[in-house]
């Protein structure tokens, strides 16, 4: 299955998230007109969120998306952890 | 100013980066596109930002960028497009901060036609209250590029036809909105190109020891690679 969550954050920049899953979650791509460096962050972040329950909470969700930004050091400019995990949350319920 | 096309403006800017990463003169490039273009951020999906039909049609390029930011029209007379590639450690380490320093040398081109304009975070500049220029910017390999447009004439509705808005939304009155939102030099008096880019020479350069030059055969040769191996290429074009 395949959802879409489309969002203009607030005093941001636009963020949609495009979620694959079945059981799973099995893929998460993140697009935009928001800035980040090093680019591949995003990348990183969709990585991380592959294979999540779809239990997961937005709250573990945003958690584990912090975590990936606090260890790389990279900045994320217009989105945000937390408007990130909101949208993989709808993405899922959309269907 | 030298006009390109979308792959090699953004394959120069590239090509200009690696050369101050490696030890090259900070550098300021204005160029202009031809054919006309579409450029998307570099997180955008080209497919959701672009009708690559109407492009084909209308003879536009469409290229992604390496900076992040949205879809861009570029049309061939309605804009100049600047870069900016400087080292990192001579520029404010956060990210609002060097966008409001380069963003100021724009403010100050424009002073120098009689527009005032301010900046507004987080990367565009406003005058008389509507968006004049938007600007994107990364940093890699210890390099910072900054590139950005200055909106010399607008024709929204080939806009609205390039990139993906539906068809049945290009009405007068979304056209109508658009034009409440964002202006042109144009709609500040009847300067030419050439006016523009003397402004913007001027404004750029202000305070700081420049000479004008024009890309090495290295930075040339970089380029011509780096349009053909990515710029050029579906896998990077569509890579989102």
């Amino acid at each position: 299955m395949h959802g879409v969550s489309t969002e203009k954050v607030a005093g941001g920049k636009l963020l949609r998230v495009k979620v694959d899953f079945e059981e799973r979650i099995k893929n998460v791509q993140i697009t935009g007109d928001f800035f980040a460096h090093p680019e591949d962050i995003i990348e990183k972040i969709e990585a991380s969120l592959g294979n999540l329950g779809l239990d997961s909470s937005e709250e573990q969700i945003r958690e584990k998306i912090e975590n990936v930004i606090a260890k790389t050091g990279a900045d994320v400019v217009g989105i945000d952890a937390a408007a990130i995990a909101r949208n993989v949350i709808k993405a899922i319920g959309a269907i | 100013m030298k006009a390109g096309n979308a792959f090699m403006n953004m394959a120069i800017d590239e090509a200009v980066c690696e050369s101050v990463a490696s030890g090259g003169a900070p550098t300021m490039r204005f160029y202009t596109w031809a054919p006309s273009a579409v450029s998307i951020g570099y997180f955008q999906g080209l497919n959701d930002e672009v009708d690559t039909n109407a492009a084909k049609e209308f003879g536009v390029d469409v290229v992604r960028r390496r900076t992040g930011g949205g879809a861009v029209y570029h049309d061939g007379k309605g804009e100049i497009t600047y870069s900016v590639v400087v080292p990192e450690n001579e520029m404010p380490k956060g990210i609002r901060e060097s966008y409001q320093l380069v963003c100021g040398w724009i403010i100050e081109s424009l002073k120098n036609l009689g527009i005032e304009a301010e900046f507004k975070p987080i990367n565009d500049i406003i005058a008389g209250g509507k968006k004049i220029s938007g600007n994107a910017q990364t940093r890699r390999n210890g390099v910072l590029l900054q590139h950005g447009t200055l909106l010399y004439d607008l024709d929204v509705r080939t806009m609205f036809t390039l990139l993906k808005v539906p068809k049945e939304k290009i009405s007068d009155k979304m056209i109508q909105s658009v034009e409440e939102r964002v202006t042109k030099i144009l709609n500040f008096g009847n300067f030419s190109i050439q006016d523009v880019y003397d402004a913007m020479l001027k404004g750029f350069t202000n305070g700081k020891e420049c000479e004008i030059g024009s890309l090495s055969e290295d930075e040339m040769k970089k380029a011509i690679e780096l349009a053909e191996t990515r710029y050029k290429t579906e896998e990077w074009n569509y890579r989102r």
